[in-house]
């Protein structure tokens, strides 16, 4: 503002007005919409509206309505026409004209109060116009006594305003509005608040009847709504730190072969995560699609901090000195294992926690992306060190403490569980029920296994729980899509589990012997690590950069080993990885937009946009298409009227529910679909 | 009408604060004229079109002069004749054909201007304008076509600026399968190629310059060309306070260069179509992990300094005890020094093992995530992934190296005695 009064006078031409822009950027354009007639009841468009219309009930009502939302920076309309009064002169009948006289024909004034009979009158002179009645009235000159007005040299109608911008809905023109947030302004906030002032204006829309007797409410249709996005990555996101914890669960279990320490474990990740979100509640950090990946790629780690401590307890536990202790003894055995560790564990996190936090060094576009991934993943990883120091060996004492000593209380808990078990699968139905009447059956009947397979019954225990999880996790996460079977998803997951945990399993088992090789036969063993970082930096800088040198020596030579075929296929293998700023993010709508050339008209224009939008909207994997030519009323749009900007949305490979997560339809036995009313 | 890039709302509104233009790749040409700017446009398109890695229909030059202009060339010594000022005679111009809005109605809430004009009959086109008399102070009545001269030009529709010189845009896109830099450097080689070989000559006072979301890449590759090293050496120190040795901490720390590798190579495997190119139930399994070529970009960057953090993990957890080990045994040749280091070897094992398998198996969701969002996620997993997949590895290196090591030292040692005794 400061800069703008400053400037020298005489800099601009006398009628421009510079004025700052709203408070936004483009990218603000959060919420598109236009204004259609349509039946109330039934939805359907009715029409019946003119451009003018729509765009006054646009401009003057709706536009000011939502530009109150907190959070909106500007409501710019476009489309339609704006209404004006024209006056079109006739030149031959015209002697001489005045350009003051609609100026001295249109004002109102106040002539302050009058006092009278003790009561006070307030004064005005009314002389706005109100119709093309009165200024046709208006007089232009005075010749030989005679008032000449308006109507006699001029004709006098409302028209359409020149305009640099319009809108077309799939082929037919289109009133409507852009609304924009603040900069800095949440999104999904502000058109929370949009939505909501919406349905308080929309019962008060003005409708008509038309003439075959159907109602035409002006309605508000929004063609492009940012918070459908939000709420699909969010949903995406949410699922995969869902999966996550199951999976790791899952794997701890498996690994750790005992229930108890993989509860205390698996108590570390949901409630490290939702430590997190309260850290970043109070650092203000938004939660969205990079933030939360900072917490996902973080819940690996965030394991570790219990796997470690909890092993090295379970170890020094499972040693033949310390079985069956507790109390005293038992604390101490804990706190032993716990310190052996420690120093272990926190450098592993430091170096974990302290090695991410350079990435806060980022600027601009990229800085703002991934200063919220770093906060998250920090947070995520110190509340688990937190979790895991301070509250890990102590859960480990009091879950390690528990005992079923007595035989006829073990015996009652398994019915108890058993008994829950039936009843839950007989009322509810719930297949996950059957686990709870297994592992009731099954420590049940403990006591009647001879001595030496005792053991297999925390086994059975074990594996029952596995499965029920699994069971779990399939029916989130259905990797193998959801067009196969329950099943079929169930054993994949558990065959890629069993593939990855069976290859590091053997590794632990084979271990000493691998180890002694090594040891062994030093140098044979080293050759496979630089082998793996020559492959590594081939596969990042391209086989030609790496290895360029041979070839160059060996042309020196006067061998052309370039051009040999292995040296072609190669290089071909291994270009390089390619460079880019981001992975693309597939946002669910497009934007097309072509230009035609300068001089074309808006007739032209229009025209050429109709058709467009007419043939998009014929492919059947598109929802929707509206296309604006030109700017809208705004400062943000500098677009000439030969700019076009189509958005084209598509409908989302599955159907979502509001929360962005996949909606799942009951079949029945044929595979199709069974409705709600059967 | 001209074709368009691919793009999508946010994506697009990100290019056009960032560069100005509304394609993710540009050239900007700088001039002393619109006409100029033009010109060498139009050049730049048709070199541009023959750069193999251009989509050839996405390129696109402003015309930027195309736009026809009506002008009034009002003769002085005609409108001196009749008593009339430029002035005069330019209001007439600007009420009769484009109309002036004199006042606004207020109706409520509503407003309406109130616009002056001829009626459309007079100024509809060129000729009828041309014959619109114009009233003189003298009383008489001419048309306008004697005072001025009607011309077409061409002229511009939009002007452009940046920092007060006038330019104009170039816009391209890549074709599918490249990578943005990649791009953006084959065509400056191409263009300065047509240079030196005198096809190409910019006029003088004429710049160009490249522009684009590529901007970003190069910027961002800069600040982490500062960030990753800094990240190493911050751990390379932690892991000297931990164990108190340069030698301990570089044998744990060739972890990072393992992972790293690791990471590569499965961003490599993921690009190459017969990794994992099989069915299982009708479902690829290329597909299941969106398997595509995948370019470095900032979150595969992010995904590796999350790895660097990681990698070394299974290192410490090794070392660590191996030192406790060996001062606690203290072994005095070199098969004690074996000994040693496959107790602590084995002891640890399992831990190792543990974190590694949950950090790896843990990722798996996000790999096989699907939806918006996904696109982000990923690419920040798999270096991680990968490099975790081959860091197994340091459960080997670390004791190797230690025990070569150590029994450099004892053999050392039991030199020197047999040289005393």
């Amino acid at each position: 503002m400061e800069k703008l009064s400053s400037l020298p006078a005489g800099t601009l031409p006398s009628e421009v007005q510079p004025a700052l822009g709203p408070d936004a950027t483009a990218l603000g354009q959060i919420f598109w919409y236009t204004l259609e007639g349509r039946n109330p009841e039934t939805g359907e468009p009715a029409g019946g509206w003119d451009p003018q219309e729509l765009r006054t009930i646009q401009d003057y009502y709706v536009g000011y309505a939502l530009a109150t939302a907190k959070g909106v920076a500007e409501v710019a309309a476009i489309g339609g026409f704006i209404k004006e009064y024209q006056v079109d002169i006739d030149p031959v009948a015209m002697r001489e004209y005045n350009v003051d006289i609609a100026k001295k024909s249109n004002l109102d004034v106040g002539a302050r109060t009058i006092e009278f009979n003790r009561a006070e009158y307030l004064v005005r002179g009314l002389g706005y116009i109100k119709s093309i009645e009165d200024l046709e009235k208006a007089v232009v000159a005075v010749n030989d006594n005679t008032p000449i007005r308006v109507k006699d040299v001029a004709k006098v109608h409302f028209g359409p305003s020149t305009r640099r911008g319009g809108l077309d809905k799939g082929g037919a023109e289109a009133t409507g509005a852009v609304v924009v947030s603040r900069f800095g302004a949440n999104p999904l906030q502000v058109i929370k608040n949009v939505k909501e002032k919406i349905a308080e204006l929309s019962p008060g829309l003005p409708s008509k009847v038309l003439p075959d007797g159907t109602v035409s409410k002006v309605t508000i249709v929004p063609f492009y709504d940012r918070s459908g996005l939000i709420q699909e990555t969010l949903g995406t996101l949410e699922e995969a730190l869902e999966h996550e914890i199951l999976i790791s669960i899952i794997v701890v279990i498996v690994l750790m072969m005992n229930i108890r320490a993989s509860i205390i474990i698996s108590s570390l990740l949901p409630v490290g995560v939702l430590m997190t979100f309260i850290v970043m509640r109070y650092f203000e950090v938004d939660a969205n699609v990079v933030a939360l990946s900072g917490i996902a790629i973080a819940i690996g780690v965030m394991v570790d901090v219990g796997v470690v401590f909890v092993e090295n307890i379970v170890r020094h536990l499972e040693m033949e000195e310390n079985h069956g202790i507790r109390g005293k003894r038992l604390l101490t055995v804990i706190y032993e294992a716990s310190v052996e560790v420690a120093s272990a564990i926190m450098t592993a996190l430091a170096t974990t926690i302290v090695s991410f936090l350079p990435v806060f060094a980022m600027q601009a576009q990229e800085g703002k992306l991934f200063k919220p991934l770093a906060f998250t993943k920090t947070f995520a990883l110190l509340s688990s060190l937190f979790f895991g120091i301070i509250v890990v060996p102590a859960l480990a004492h009091v879950v390690f403490s528990i005992r079923f000593d007595k035989e006829k209380s073990k015996k009652i808990w398994a019915l108890v569980v058993a008994g829950l078990g039936l009843t839950f699968l007989i009322i509810y139905g719930s297949i996950p029920a059957i686990a709870l009447i297994l592992f009731g059956v099954n420590n049940f009947f403990e006591e009647k296994w001879p001595e030496k397979f005792r053991e297999w019954v925390t086994r059975i225990n074990t594996a029952i729980i596995l499965l029920t999880l699994v069971y779990f996790l399939n029916g989130a996460w259905m990797p193998l899509g959801a067009q196969n079977s329950f099943i079929v998803n169930y054993l994949f997951v558990i065959v890629l589990v069993v593939i990855i945990l069976g290859a590091l399993l053997a590794i632990v088992h084979f271990y000493p012997v691998l180890l002694r090789w090594c040891l062994t036969h030093k140098w044979q063993f080293f050759l496979l690590p630089i082998f793996i970082l020559l492959f590594g930096i081939t596969s990042w800088q391209g086989f030609d950069k790496i290895f360029g040198f041979i070839a160059n020596g060996s042309e020196v030579i006067g061998l052309n080993l370039r051009q040999t075929d292995s040296w072609q296929s190669l290089v071909e293998k291994f270009p390089g990885a390619g460079k880019e700023f981001m992975p693309p993010l597939d946002e669910g709508s497009y934007l097309l937009m072509p230009t035609t050339m300068s001089h074309s008209g808006i007739e032209e224009n229009i025209d050429v946009i109709r058709k467009l939008d007419a043939y998009v909207a014929q492919i059947p994997e598109i929802e929707s298409v509206v296309g604006k030519w030109g700017r809208v009323n705004s400062a943000l749009d500098p677009a000439p009227i030969s700019m076009f900007e189509n958005t084209i949305n598509y409908k989302p490979e599955y159907m979502l529910d509001e929360n962005g997560h996949r909606l799942r339809f009951k079949g029945d036995k044929s595979g199709s679909y069974i409705l709600k009313d059967g | 009408m001209t074709s368009a890039p691919k793009l999508q709302p946010i994506q697009t509104r990100l290019i056009m604060l960032s560069t100005g233009m509304r394609a993710p790749i540009g050239i900007k040409v700088y001039g002393p004229d619109l006409l100029t700017i033009e010109k060498v446009g139009l050049e730049l398109e048709k070199i541009l079109q023959q750069v193999p890695s251009i989509e050839t229909s996405s390129v696109f030059a402003d015309r930027i002069v195309g736009k026809p202009y009506l002008e009034f060339d009002i003769d002085r010594d005609q409108i001196a004749r009749y008593g009339l000022t430029i002035e005069d005679m330019q209001n007439f111009i600007m009420v009769a054909i484009g109309g002036v809005k004199l006042t606004t109605t207020v109706e409520g809430r509503e407003r309406f201007p109130v616009r002056v004009r001829y009626a459309r009959e007079f100024r509809d086109n060129p000729e009828d304008v041309k014959r619109v008399l114009i009233p003189t102070p003298t009383g008489a009545q001419i048309p306008l076509g004697e005072l001025a001269e009607v011309t077409y030009r061409r002229g511009p529709q939009v002007i452009k600026s940046e920092d007060t010189f006038l330019n104009g845009y170039v816009i391209f896109d890549k074709k599918e399968g490249y990578a943005e830099v990649d791009v953006v450097e084959e065509t400056q080689r191409f263009i300065q190629a047509k240079m030196d070989a005198g096809e190409f000559i910019l006029p003088a006072g004429v710049s160009y310059k490249f522009t684009g979301n590529y901007e970003n890449q190069i910027r961002a590759t800069k600040r982490l060309a500062i960030v990753v090293p800094i990240s190493l050496l911050v751990i390379f120190l932690i892991l000297y306070f931990q164990f108190g040795n340069w030698q301990t901490t570089t044998m744990v720390f060739s972890g990072i260069f393992v992972a790293f590798s690791g990471g590569f190579i499965m961003m490599w495997l993921y690009g190459q179509g017969w990794f994992l190119n099989f069915d299982v139930a009708g479902v690829n399994m290329r597909d299941l992990f969106s398997m595509h070529p995948i370019n470095i970009s900032v979150a595969v960057w992010v995904g590796f300094i999350a790895l660097f953090g990681i990698a070394t993990d299974d290192g410490v957890i090794m070392g660590t005890y191996i030192k406790q080990t060996f001062e606690r045994e203290k072994p005095k040749d070199v098969a004690a020094v074996r000994e040693a280091i496959m107790h602590a070897g084995v002891k640890r094992v399992r831990p190792a093992m543990m974190t590694a398998a949950v950090a790896v198996i843990a990722l798996i969701p996000v790999l096989t995530s699907t939806g918006k969002g996904a696109d982000i996620m990923v690419p920040m997993a798999i270096p991680t992934f990968g490099g975790m997949l081959i860091a197994v590895i340091t459960m080997f290196i670390v004791p190797t190296l230690y025990c070569l090591w150590q029994e450099g030292l004892v053999k050392k040692r039991i030199r020197q005695e047999l040289k005393t005794t």
